[in-house]
Parts: C-alpha cells; structure tokens; sequence
C-alpha cells in the first residue's frame, strides 16, 4: 500500500547577489568557481547555511545538481548539498524570486506601490500583473519569521515593548490583529478571529517562543499595553515577570468618555488639567508614583466639585482600575 | 519604557489601510497569517523617509540593526532566504 503521508522538506533556499546577470551565467560554466562565488557572498554576509541539526561541521559544500526553470526562458538554477549532513541548498540569484515567473525589478514597483499605500488592485494594475500574485509574493515573504529576520539583522531582543490588539475585517466577520512593536520595528503581527484571553494569548505565544533557539535566557522587562483586558490577561500569562504598563495617551482619550452632562468648555478645560498632571508627573526625577498617586487623588476630588458626584465617581473609579498600569511606566527610568 | 503607544499606532495606521483596501482577498481558507507577516516585513524592510534626520533607511537600519545590502529588495530576498542561519 503506497505511503501517502507528505514529508515536508525544510526552505534552503539562499538568495546570491551576482551583480548582474552575465557574472551569474559565466560562472555556471566552472563549478568550483561558482561555489566559491556563493561562499564568499554568504561570509561576506556574516550569515551562516542552516545545515541539519545533526551536522558537526567540518564539511564543505559542492556542486549537486541543477535544474531548468523552463518558464524563465530555460534559466539554470544550481543546487549544493553539505558534504557532512547531506543538506541540500538551492542557489538562487538575485534576479529570480523562489516559485514566481515574476522579476525583482517588477516585483519591487509593486511592493513599493502597496507600501505606499495603493491598493493590491492598483499595486498590481500598473505593473501589469494578477492582483493574487502579488498577494501571493507577500504570503511568500511572510513564511518567514518575523523574530528570525530581524535577529539575523543583528537587532537586540526587546526587552520593553508595545503590544495591542486592532480589529480589522475578514469578509463580513470582525478580526482581531495582536500586534507587538519596539520602537520603529513590527516583532509580531499575529491574526485571531476572537478576541478572548486565550486566543491572544496563542497568538503572544508565537512571539514568546520565536526567540527561545537564539537566546534561552531571554527575558522581558516590561510592556506597555493600552489596558485592553484581554490581551493584559495573555500577556500576564506568557512573561508573569514582566512590568505591565499602560499607555498615557489612551488615559487622556479616555477621560472625556467618563465625563458627561457637563458643558462641553468644562470637559475640555478637565482633560487639559489631565494632561498637565501626567506631563508633570513624567518630568519628576524621583518619587514619580508618589506623585502621581496624590496628584490623581486630588483630581479626582477636583473633578467632584466641578463636574458633580456622579463624573467624580466614574472618574475615581477609572483612575482606581488604571493606576497601576500607569504606576509601572513612571516607576521604570 | 515607553509611556504612550504612539508608534503602535503608526506601524498599524500603515497597515490596517491596506487590509481596509484589500478585503476582497480575504476567505476563510486564506493565508492571512503569512499574508500580514509579509506586510511587516516591507514595513520593517523599506526605507520610509525621504528627508529628515532617517533618509533612506528602513525601521531596521533606524533601530541599529545591519542590512546585507544597500537594495532593500535585495535584502528582502536574502533575509527572508529559508538557507541561512
């Protein structure tokens, strides 16, 4: 009886800048020549060839086999194994993207049109393509890990970083996308279709996980969140050391929202009250939840004897829920 | 440790346009996982400013992180490249 179970072969496939198309077709004529080419380019990089778990090292790599890729005009693509392990690599230049008939030069008008903003539609129009290939070439990219490429980049693990939840739509059905963020880099952007603790926390997992392989002692310090209760609960869940701050400006946003039957001048001149609070509480060098902790109070009496009881006890009772997610980020330099 | 979640903000105002424009692609059976990764990877790979103190330089050149080349198409290729370590 046949075997139908499908064994997966692992992606080793490694991109080789040859400059220009002729380099890379003069050197397909002498093989020793080409695998010194594609080794060079590779320590050039810094980077290493991912052999099998099993590989010692020791071996080197030769020249295994080619094939034709007849639907890029019979072009030539080389493959070469380890000596030790047996992994095989497939060398493709830097003018041919894996699986796609596509070229870079083409691909990169798209891309850059869909980053700039244009739809896939339009993305794809005015390059002359099916708007699907190029949400195909996307979902190519994207089988690589986020965490992977951007350690391979040399960036440092994030030790404090942003993470919130966003909503977006699948067709008619409300989605949620847990996304982490450290400065001007994405390290997570994960996909859910509920938004309860423990599917955000499937989703933070991934993150959580990605690093252990290059840094098991990896360790966060603290996130900042915008006090979503969900994603607090996974992200408690996944890094129980960690500080759990909660975001400043989403307390001032929220202010006006508790505040209500009151002239519209009055809510206004309290949320820029607000606003001075925190910023003076920030700029504090020492003592800073102290602070704040009296200066939250005091407002909140404030807020009672301008805007009346009821606002006054919504108000003591947002700052009562929020306050520790803003007494972790003043507490942390 | 930040105190506001401003640039969360801005990593998803660049994408939740394009998921806005797009949901035409989207089905159940799709590939929305590896199809937003792709997404982060060009915002975290191409360069975003053309002027200011960051021209030319991608959100991870800003951070202080190496990029194999000065083509950041290139760099998507090989970054993203299965063979590497």
């Amino acid at each position: 009886m046949r075997d139908t179970a499908h064994q997966t072969r692992e992606n080793r496939t490694i991109t080789v800048d040859f400059q220009n198309t002729a380099t890379h077709f003069q050197l397909l004529n002498d093989s020793k020549a080409f695998v010194d080419f594609a080794m060079a380019f590779i320590l050039s990089l810094g980077f290493q060839l991912k052999h099998k778990a099993t590989c010692r090292g020791g071996g080197c790599v030769t020249r295994h086999s080619h094939y034709v890729r007849v639907r890029l005009g019979s072009f030539t693509i080389w493959r070469i194994p380890c000596t030790t392990c047996k992994a095989v690599f497939t060398v493709l230049p830097h003018f041919v993207l894996r699986y796609r008939q596509m070229r870079p030069e083409m691909a990169r008008n798209a891309l850059v049109a869909t980053r700039g903003g244009l739809s896939l539609e339009w993305s794809a129009e005015i390059c002359h393509i099916p708007p699907m290939a190029l949400y195909r070439l996307v979902c190519t990219f994207g089988h690589q890990g986020l965490v992977t490429m951007l350690t391979r980049c040399g960036l440092p693990l994030p030790v404090y970083f942003l993470a919130d939840e966003k909503h977006s739509h699948c067709l008619t059905d409300k989605v949620y996308l847990p996304t982490i963020v450290s400065s001007r880099v994405i390290w997570h952007l994960g996909y859910s279709e509920e938004a309860s603790a423990a599917a955000f926390t499937q989703s933070y997992q991934v993150f959580q996980c990605a690093p252990l392989d290059q840094e098991p002692t990896y360790q966060i310090k603290g996130v900042l969140t915008d006090g979503f209760d969900s994603t607090t609960k996974s992200l408690r869940t996944l890094f129980p050391g960690a500080r759990l701050g909660t975001c400043l400006r989403h307390a001032l946003l929220k202010l006006p929202k508790k505040l209500v039957a009151i002239a519209s001048p009055v809510r206004k001149a309290l949320r820029t009250q607000f606003h001075t609070l925190l910023h003076r509480a920030r700029q504090r060098k020492g003592l800073r939840v102290f602070a704040l902790g009296q200066r939250l109070r005091r407002f909140a009496e404030h807020v009672t004897h301008t805007a009346g009881e009821a606002n006054g006890h919504r108000v003591r009772q947002r700052f009562q829920a929020k306050q520790a997610g803003w007494y972790a980020v003043l507490a942390i330099p | 440790m930040s105190v506001t979640s401003t640039l969360l903000d801005q990593a998803y105002n660049a994408i939740d346009r394009k998921l806005f424009a797009m949901k035409g692609f989207h089905h159940p059976r799709g590939s929305q996982a590896a199809f937003l990764t792709g997404l982060a990877h060009l915002y975290n790979l191409i360069p975003y400013q053309h002027r200011a103190l960051h021209a030319g330089k991608c959100g991870v050149e800003v951070e202080g992180g190496r990029v194999p080349t000065s083509d950041w198409m290139l760099n998507l290729q090989i970054l993203t490249s299965g063979g590497f370590h």
